[in-house]
């Protein structure tokens, strides 16, 4: 691996990541750092092992949930927007984070990785735990189910 | 209709703050022990933004030592190659760019260097 390789995958996935995590737990930027970490230790190419890196930040976020109620993700006016605010006339990124919150964990979880870590559905369906039809489906359904939650239809 | 929300949707910058990358440049450089010849100054400046406590020199061998106690330094020797492109100065223009790091010691040792005990004296000597 190089240094450069490990900077353009940070600035294409970094914060990806840690919003992936933020599905699971409250401490994501924990969890990715040390995935990033075992990355480099285990010397992978960041870019051919996107989708394990992924999964490790998956089963940590999962991990740390489990081993602390407190750790479990905030939801509502408590938690940290998981969008930067934006101008003009783009979604509101602070009701996209609300309602999306409100969606079933499965279909949150395929959206996110398509939407903002631009993964394909052959990578997502692994990490997502079904078929990569299912992954298609509930994306589908996930876009389907924001848009009316958000009054765009 | 779900294609344009869809693209809005992707517009979305996500939030985060960023990862400790010169821990990260750290752990890539400790990886790659055997290639520090190939480190650049960029690598050694993240090093020593990381770990301002260190030391760091010039040695003939090639090996990082860690500190057991964290009460203790840790100091990272850096071999450059013969043909290294990046010189002593360069380390020393690198370090120089980041002086908010007043604890970083700079220590160009000499030959005689090989051990951790011959670098804390080499050490001593250059604060006499």
């Amino acid at each position: 691996m190089k240094l450069e390789e490990l900077q353009r995958f940070l600035e294409q996935h970094e914060k990806c990541l840690i919003l992936y995590a933020k599905q699971w737990c409250n401490t994501p930027e924990d969890v990715v750092q040390e995935a990033l970490m075992e990355l480099v230790r285990k010397q992978l190419d960041p870019v051919q092992n996107t989708a394990w890196v992924y999964t490790v930040v998956r089963n940590k976020a999962v991990s740390v949930a489990r081993r602390s109620t407190k750790q479990k993700p905030m939801v509502g006016q408590d938690c940290e927007p998981w969008f930067e605010p934006n101008t003009g006339d783009a979604i509101d990124a602070n009701a996209a984070h609300l309602h999306l919150q409100e969606l079933d964990e499965p279909i949150r979880e395929v959206l996110v990785l398509k939407l903002w870590s631009g993964l394909s559905f052959e990578e997502i369906a692994p990490l997502a735990q079904c078929s990569k039809s299912e992954a298609h489906r509930r994306y589908q359904q996930g876009l389907e189910l924001l848009r009316k939650k958000m009054g765009l239809l | 209709m779900n294609n344009d929300f869809e693209t809005k949707l992707s517009t979305l910058v996500p939030t985060g703050k960023s990862s400790n990358r010169d821990a990260l440049f750290f752990e890539l450089g400790k990886g790659h022990k055997k290639q520090y010849s190939l480190a650049s100054a960029f690598l050694a400046g993240a090093i020593a933004a990381s770990f301002p406590w260190l030391l760091l020199t010039q040695v003939q061998s090639q090996k990082i030592e860690t500190s057991p106690s964290p009460s203790e330094p840790t100091v990272v020797l850096l071999e450059p190659a013969k043909s290294e492109p990046y010189s002593l100065l360069t380390y020393r223009k690198v370090f120089e760019t980041t002086n908010d790091l007043p604890s970083l010691d700079y220590v160009e040792a000499s030959a005689q260097v090989e051990t951790l005990s011959d670098l804390q004296k080499e050490f001593s000597l250059y604060h006499q």
